[in-house]
This record gives structure tokens, C-alpha cells and sequence, in this order.
């Protein structure tokens, strides 16, 4: 067997990457930070000017509206791009990681808990953020078909619409619900794995 | 041991000057860290970059109440299972260090200095495929940090880790003496 102060000295003298000076390291942190807010903050402005934009022509849409499933619609799709902006505000940071300067088991707990709370984010966008416009976009196209068939104009095609938003909201529901809750399954089990024995909470 | 930082200094001033000693002094030891979690060039400068901002936000915090050292190899511990547990699927199937570990260093002979290199790739693989509590607590031992100093830092038992390390210098040496016969094989 391989003594301590073997692997020890094994250890100690293996190749590492080379140093880089702490001014150096300084700067790359406080830059690698500084993009990241930034990314954050243009995310958030892109998706509120373009829920603006849509509560925007929707009002218009309704206003002096006399067919009411065209006013219900557009009303949907008005409060639906009001409550994304809303949210997006009030929930739309990432939440802080735990704190790292605690013991490991109490940080991989804590890890874990902040994986569990992403997960159910993840999993309410359907709530807060695909159904209300799904249901606006709906109640848009079925009045376009009642006035369709009304005319005896309705022919295949008109479904087309409705087909295409439920592809759309099926695909950005399957990338939320089954791709980024099943990575953060994943990184979840990670920790949960790591974390000592008879300190598990789950 | 750092000095307690003055309420007005947080990220300015000697703030700027404790970090850079900080991370210079700790910088090898970080780096052998980094290792034991990613294998990828791009995952450990990544990971390393993440465990400086680390330090560099808890610093205006700490307030000597444990030593500097086990201070930051909590703090780059605890960013490394969160950071790894992102990375680990996809660096697992990378080929890491292998080449720097071939180098032959200029005291030794070439042969010496290859057999050296697989030993320690051995080793460091070794201890990447230990689940994460062991992982932590043999690297924080071959750094020289003591049972208790282990325990503060891991929240692990004294007495626990006395017994872990045990099972785990045992299964490193049998992962040691694999490679080489595997090597020898080959």
C-alpha cells in the first residue's frame, strides 16, 4: 500500500495549470460578474419590451372591439404580457447560490434546496407564462374560425393556426419541463450524492 | 491568520490587496482542488475563476473566526461540488491532465519522471471517481490539514474521517496498483 506521505508528495508535486497573478484574477472576476448581470438585465429588458409590445397592440386590438370572443382574447393576451412583465420583475434574478462559507454538508443542503426551489420555477412557467398567452392566441383563433365558418368560407387550412401555436407552446414547455428540469434533476442528484450520510433531508 | 477587515473596507483598498495575497498564496493548492473535481482545461479555469469570485464576495465577512486556511478551502470546496455537479456528465468523458501529467521534469529521468506522471494520474483520477464527501476529505488531508481542521471544514466527525481515510488511501493504492499493472498489461 501507497503510504500517506507518498500520495501526499504524489499530490503536492502534480502538474497544475500555470499560476496567474491576483490583480489578474481580480479583474477577470469582477468582468466575469459584470457580463453576467449584464446578460441578465438585456434578458429581462428583451422580454418585457416584447410582453410590452404585444399588451400594446392587443389593447389597441380591443379597443371598440364588438366581437366579444376577439375582446376576450385580446383582453387574455393584455393582462397575460402585464403579469409576464410583473413577473419577470419580481422573480425575474437568479437566485443567489448559499452561502459558501459554511460547512460542506450544510452547503450541499443548502445546494440541494436551491435546486428543489429552480425546479419549481422551471416547472411554473407553464402557469405564468405559456398558458395565459396559449389561452389568448386560442380564444383569437376560435373567433376567427366561428367568423370563418360563419361565412362559409371555413376550410382546413384555418386550423393550421391553432395547430401551429399548440407545436410552439408544446416545445417551449417540453425545453422548460423535461430538458431544464431534468438537468437540474441531474445536478440535484450531483449533490445529493455528495451529501454525508444521515444528513440527507430528502 | 488575516486580520479582522475594518467595517468600511469590503471590496476597496486593502480589501483588493488581502485577495491577491490570498489567492496567490492559495492559488497551487486551489489549483490541485480544481483538479480533483474537472478534468477540462476550460471546466478548471472555469471552476477556479468561480472559487476566486468566492473568496473575493466572502471576504469583507470574515472575520477570523476560523483559520484562513480552512476559511478558503470551505469556501472552494463547497463551489466545486455546486460547480461540478453542472460539469461532471460532460468532463467525465474528457481526457483531463494527461498530458501535463507526461512531462518529464528536468531533475528526473525521463523514465522516472513517466513513472512518477502515471502515478500521480492514477492518484488524481482516483480520487475524481470517489463520491464527494470522501473526495473532500482526502484532498483536504494530502493538502496536510488535520482531523479536526477536516472536520471543521466538512462538518464530518473527527473520528469519521480517521476511519474514511483509511478505506480510502485503501481503495487509491488498489486504483494505483491497477493502473500499473494495467500499464505493465498494456
Amino acid at each position: 500500500m501507497n503510504t500517506s506521505d507518498e500520495l501526499e508528495q504524489l499530490w503536492k508535486t502534480q502538474p497544475v495549470d500555470p499560476a496567474v497573478k491576483g490583480e489578474e484574477m481580480r479583474e477577470i472576476i469582477l468582468n466575469r460578474t459584470e457580463k453576467f448581470d449584464r446578460t441578465i438585465r438585456r434578458r429581462n429588458m428583451r422580454e418585457t419590451v416584447a410582453a410590452a409590445a404585444v399588451a400594446v397592440f392587443f389593447s389597441y386590438l380591443a379597443w371598440g372591439q364588438s366581437d366579444r370572443i376577439v375582446l376576450a382574447g385580446s383582453l387574455i393576451l393584455v393582462a397575460g404580457s402585464l403579469w409576464i412583465i410583473y413577473y419577470l420583475w419580481r422573480h425575474g434574478t437568479e437566485p443567489p447560490d448559499p452561502n459558501p462559507d459554511q460547512t460542506l454538508a450544510g452547503y450541499q443542503q443548502a445546494l440541494v434546496r436551491k435546486y428543489d426551489h429552480q425546479i419549481r420555477l422551471l416547472r411554473n412557467v407553464k402557469f405564468w407564462y405559456l398558458l395565459p398567452i396559449y389561452a389568448g392566441l386560442l380564444t383569437l383563433a376560435g373567433a376567427m374560425i366561428k367568423d370563418r365558418a360563419e361565412k362559409g368560407l371555413l376550410t382546413g387550412s384555418d386550423f393550421l393556426y391553432p395547430v401551429f401555436y399548440t407545436l410552439v407552446f408544446a416545445g417551449i414547455w417540453w425545453l422548460n419541463e423535461v430538458y431544464g428540469v431534468g438537468k437540474l434533476r441531474r445536478m440535484r442528484d450531483q449533490v445529493v450524492s455528495g451529501v454525508p450520510e444521515g444528513k440527507r433531508e430528502c | 491568520m488575516v486580520a479582522e477587515p475594518a467595517a468600511d473596507e469590503t471590496q476597496t483598498g486593502s480589501c483588493n490587496e488581502r485577495f491577491c495575497e490570498l489567492f496567490e498564496a492559495y492559488q497551487p493548492a486551489l489549483r490541485r482542488l480544481v483538479s480533483a473535481y474537472v478534468t477540462n482545461h476550460a471546466d478548471r479555469e472555469d471552476l477556479l475563476q468561480e472559487i476566486a469570485a468566492g473568496i473575493w464576495k466572502s471576504l469583507p465577512g470574515f472575520r477570523g473566526d476560523s483559520s484562513e486556511r480552512t476559511w478558503i478551502y470551505r469556501i472552494a470546496h463547497n463551489i466545486a461540488v455546486r460547480r461540478s455537479s453542472q460539469v461532471r456528465a460532460r468532463s467525465a468523458r474528457e481526457p483531463g491532465l494527461k498530458g501535463s501529467f507526461d512531462r518529464p521534469s528536468g531533475e528526473r529521468s525521463a523514465e522516472d519522471a513517466l513513472l512518477v506522471g502515471e502515478k500521480q494520474r492514477a492518484l488524481v483520477d482516483g480520487i475524481r471517481e470517489l463520491p464527494a464527501a470522501d473526495r473532500q476529505i482526502v484532498t483536504l488531508h494530502l493538502e496536510g490539514l488535520s482531523a479536526p481542521e477536516i472536520e471543521e471544514i466538512t462538518g464530518v466527525t473527527a473520528g469519521a474521517i480517521a476511519t474514511r481515510l483509511t478505506r480510502i488511501r485503501q481503495k487509491l493504492s488498489e486504483r494505483m496498483q491497477g493502473s500499473r499493472d494495467h500499464e505493465h498489461i498494456g
